[in-house]
């Protein structure tokens, strides 16, 4: 057996050799390998053994030639020596079969050394079930799979079922293998020596599996019908991933009405890939994990669904991923089925259409202390996963955590919640870095890590939650005199929610709740469970003066629930009285001492000047021209503008700003009359010189 | 367009010159030298723009004549195109002797334009090379217009530069007839008779009636 993920496609090239063998020998063909031995350790069936068989090339599936014998009709009371695989001896048997039956589409062959063990009641049960009724359905198994799969083909010209109930010879103490199908015995002798020639179903006739023999006798019906998909499937898509191939199978005897896999071997041992091709036995943990994901694909987009997979000549998750192109759909399977198809592992059914099972409920079948890591804090270091593996990981406690994995890995990590059955995403690990992330778990959670990607490893810490109590990092303004017009209402809150919308009001107490506006930063998260958050007034109007301000902060959550007290959230502060002082500013026009018509203003204020209504800080010349003002510095107090005069004469200079309550320039301070001669500012030079004042771009 | 032509009047000077004058043609070093010395006697007579002429055609023989640049530069200062002048100044290096002269070129250009930033390192440089300077091609200008520029400056700037005034009032004490203002003594902080609440305001009309001063001062 393969799974997903190694790099070469072994099964081929021993189909390739086998091909090879049956060509130039005429002994029979080499059996497949020995079962896996981690698959014998078990108390219960093994649900098929069709995994363990080889393909073979598929142009030696091009057999025209009709068989001759037996006979396209068979008779009850026929006997004939059938080849049957030994599991046991990795070998095949001949064993003389005797016909019990025959319906419209099928024959059951029983062993003759079975003979006594089967009733005649049990057969007819067998091809009543088979042709007419499956439970829950007014039609037979036949043509409930043919209806929604395909309708089997023929073997060499025969189209007919064979059923044959003999004893499966394996190893397995306490367990048995429960029938099987092989693709190689769609082959014609002259390229299997082994081949039986038809489609032929073995059954094995039941060891001393301790279940009553009415079970007995469902289960066997069941696996008739598991193995009839197989035949189905054969004939359109016989080298099918075997997750696929065995979970469609397994899924079709839930659509006759039979019990599928419970899951119980998948969830004690979650960390299984997906069986790619055949080779080897498939655990039972295989078995359900390739059941659950095709129930779960059934249940979230319907049976036709993983009937257009069945019918899908590509193989594996190309085959699923061909299927939602088919259908234009845009998820895909390794990063909208696989790990959400992990979550749904953890709900009961029907509490989602996406994180559950429609009916089947995983949490019945899970071992006790199932994914119970212990309490923290837990440190483990490279935990090997395979591609398509899951590790279910709950610590019992809120826990605050860390994992590495390995970067571009594909992996899916995230943080669950069980409530009253249904799942709850919640925070995801937050990446911190590329392969790293953290937990911020406010309560108990599941972490699922779902290598949906590359296999790796990786390591997870996990210990106590911090508590992460947000907390007040600073506030403006504070204390009493404020000044109306410069302050800035600010506060900082440390290690909040991520996710927590914080409510902010300013109420005066002579007007009420002011109408303000306020904004909010984050900062991000930088590997932290709680983030930094400044509230800002941004109004950019002043606030009322000689009035009282209380700032109100609603709730300020941390990341692990815990709330900042609401004393410590809110605060007072008492504003100024209302500013009513004009600005008083001194103005000063200093000459360039050889270019004389060019002039520096410098406007000192006792006080910030703005921009007034009508426009930005300026000098008005002689109430025609402005010069613009700029600040030299922060304090808004000292400005500077720069132009050129072009003739002498009396000038009238007029700043023109405001203070920040909005007071204009007091006008005895801003107007500056001052004569300037031919010469500029300066007097003529005692030498009689006279540098004559010129325009910028009047000199050439 | 105008430098070309230029270029190719000056050229065509520099042959006439060469075929007229003389009956041994002028070497590349005399034509330059005879040039110079006829844009500064332009420059000298307020002929500005001749002098940007003489020395442009200098420039065309060579332009990497410190004294040519030099020429250039104040020729075009005087035309108020500052930034022609200021390009031309900056050619002429500290080792050079004429840089004193370029520098003060620089601090009046970079004054007229309002880079401020830029006055103090020039003016500063030409009254390092020499505290009792005058332009020798024009003697209206000298240190006291330099240390002007400077005290100027300094308060221009006095926010980031000087917050304290100290170096406002240390250049202004050389200019200043007035007792000096003190940065931590308001009672001298006073102009034209008047007593002001700040150092600053002090300094601001203490520049105004300097500059009045200055230059009714014989140099």
């Amino acid at each position: 057996m393969r799974r997903l993920g190694r790099s070469v496609r072994l099964a081929p090239l021993i189909a390739a050799a086998l091909a090879a063998v049956i060509a130039t020998t005429p002994s029979p063909a080499k059996a497949p390998s020995a079962p896996r031995a981690r698959a014998a350790a078990t108390d219960r069936p093994i649900p098929c053994g069709a995994e363990v068989f080889p393909q073979f090339p598929e142009e030696v599936y091009a057999q025209p030639a009709r068989r001759a014998r037996p006979a396209f009709s068979p008779h009850v009371g026929t006997r004939e020596a059938l080849w049957t695989y030994n599991y046991r001896t990795s070998q095949y048997d001949h064993v003389d079969f005797t016909c019990r039956a025959v319906d419209k589409h099928c024959a059951i062959l029983v062993a003759d050394s079975a003979a006594g063990k089967i009733t005649d009641t049990e057969i007819i049960d067998i091809t009543d079930r088979f042709e007419r009724r499956a439970p829950g359905h007014e039609i037979g198994i036949y043509d409930v799979l043919s209806q929604t799969f395909a309708q089997p083909d023929t073997v060499l010209g025969d189209p007919r079922i064979y059923i044959a109930l003999t004893t499966i010879e394996s190893n397995y103490d306490g367990g048995f293998i429960a029938g099987y199908v092989t693709a190689g015995d769609r082959l014609a002798r002259s390229a299997n020596s082994k081949s039986n020639e038809r489609h032929l179903i073995v059954l094995d006739i039941g060891h001393g599996w301790p279940i009553p023999r009415s079970a007995w006798v469902t289960f066997r019906q069941q696996t008739l019908t598991h193995e009839f998909f197989h035949i189905i499937h054969n004939g359109i898509d016989r080298a099918e991933d075997g997750w696929i191939n065995e979970g469609i199978a397994t899924f079709s005897q839930t659509l006759c009405g039979f019990d599928g896999e419970d899951g119980e071997e998948y969830f004690k041992d979650t960390g299984v890939g997906l069986i790619e091709t055949s080779g080897d036995l498939p655990s039972l943990a295989d078995y359900d994990k390739s059941f659950l994901l095709i129930r779960y694909l059934a249940d979230r987009y319907g049976d036709d669904f993983v009937g257009d997979v069945a019918r899908s000549p590509a193989h594996g998750v190309g085959s699923v991923d061909g299927v939602f192109t088919a259908w234009h759909v845009s998820d895909r399977f390794r990063t909208n089925v696989f790990p959400a198809w992990a979550v749904a592992n953890l709900a009961r059914p029907g509490t989602d259409p996406v994180y559950a099972y429609k009916t089947y409920d995983p949490l019945v079948h899970q071992p006790a202390k199932f994914g119970d890591v212990g309490s923290v804090p837990i440190v483990r270091s490279n935990i090997s996963l395979s591609t398509y593996g899951v590790h279910y990981l709950c610590a019992g406690s809120a826990a605050e955590g860390q994992i590495a994995y390995p970067t571009n890995s594909g992996w899916a990590v995230e943080s669950v919640i069980q409530q009253d059955g249904s799942v709850r995403l919640v925070r995801p690990w937050y990446a911190t870095s590329p392969g790293m992330a953290r937990d911020c778990s406010p309560t108990a959670a599941w972490d699922v890590i779902a290598a949906s990607g590359a296999p790796g490893t990786y390591s997870l810490t996990l210990n106590a939650p911090s508590m992460l109590l947000p907390t007040v990092a600073a506030r403006t303004p504070i204390g009493t005199g404020v000044s109306a017009y410069q302050t800035e209402v600010r506060t900082q809150f440390a290690d909040v929610d991520p996710t927590w919308q914080i409510d902010v009001s300013l109420v005066s107490e002579r007007y009420g709740a002011l109408d303000r506006t306020l904004r909010i930063d984050r900062e991000p998260l930088a590997g932290r469970c709680g983030v930094n958050v400044t509230v800002s007034d941004v109004t950019g109007t002043p606030l009322p003066p000689a009035d009282v301000i209380t700032v109100h902060i609603g709730d300020v959550r941390g990341p692990f629930g815990s709330f900042l007290p609401s004393t410590d959230a809110s605060w007072q502060f008492t504003t100024d009285t209302a500013d009513t002082q004009p600005p008083q500013v001194t103005i000063g026009i200093l000459a360039n001492p050889v270019l004389r018509e060019r002039l520096t203003a410098l406007v000192i204020s006792n006080e910030p000047l703005h921009p007034d209504p009508d426009g930005p800080v300026r000098l008005a010349v002689n109430g025609t021209e402005t010069v613009p003002l700029t600040a030299e510095d922060a304090t808004g107090q000292h400005w500077i503008g720069t132009f050129a005069v072009s003739a002498a004469g009396q000038y009238d200079f007029l700043v023109l700003a405001a203070d920040v309550a909005g007071n204009p320039v007091a006008p005895h301070t801003a107007r500056y009359v001052v004569t300037i001669g031919d010469g500029g500012v300066l007097a003529r030079r005692a030498d009689g010189r006279q540098r004559p004042m010129r325009e910028e771009g009047t000199t050439r | 367009m105008r430098r070309p032509m230029k270029r190719l009047t000056a050229v065509a000077a520099a042959l006439v010159i060469a075929a007229g004058g003389c009956d041994q043609p002028l070497s590349s070093a005399e034509q330059v030298t005879r040039l110079t010395a006829e844009g500064w006697g332009q420059f000298r007579v307020g002929n500005y723009a001749g002098a940007e002429d003489c020395f442009r055609r200098a420039a065309a023989v060579n332009f990497s004549d410190p004294e040519v640049q030099l020429g250039l530069g104040w020729a075009l200062l005087e035309e108020r195109m500052l930034g022609d002048a200021i390009i031309a100044l900056a050619r002429i290096g500290p080792r050079d002797p004429l840089y004193p002269h370029a520098q003060a070129g620089l601090a009046i250009a970079a004054d007229a334009s309002g880079r401020f930033d830029d006055v103090i390192p020039a003016a500063e440089a030409v009254l390092a090379a020499d505290s009792t300077y005058t332009f020798p091609y024009d003697s209206s200008i000298d240190w006291r217009d330099l240390t002007f520029l400077l005290a100027k400056s300094y308060l221009v700037l006095s926010p980031r530069r000087d917050p304290t005034l100290t170096q406002t009032t240390d250049v202004l004490r050389r200019i200043d007839l007035d007792p000096p203002l003190v940065p931590g003594n308001p009672a001298t902080w006073t102009a034209n008779g008047l007593q002001w609440s700040t150092l600053a305001e002090a300094a601001l009309k203490r520049l105004e009636a300097t500059q009045a001063a200055i230059s009714s001062a014989v140099p």
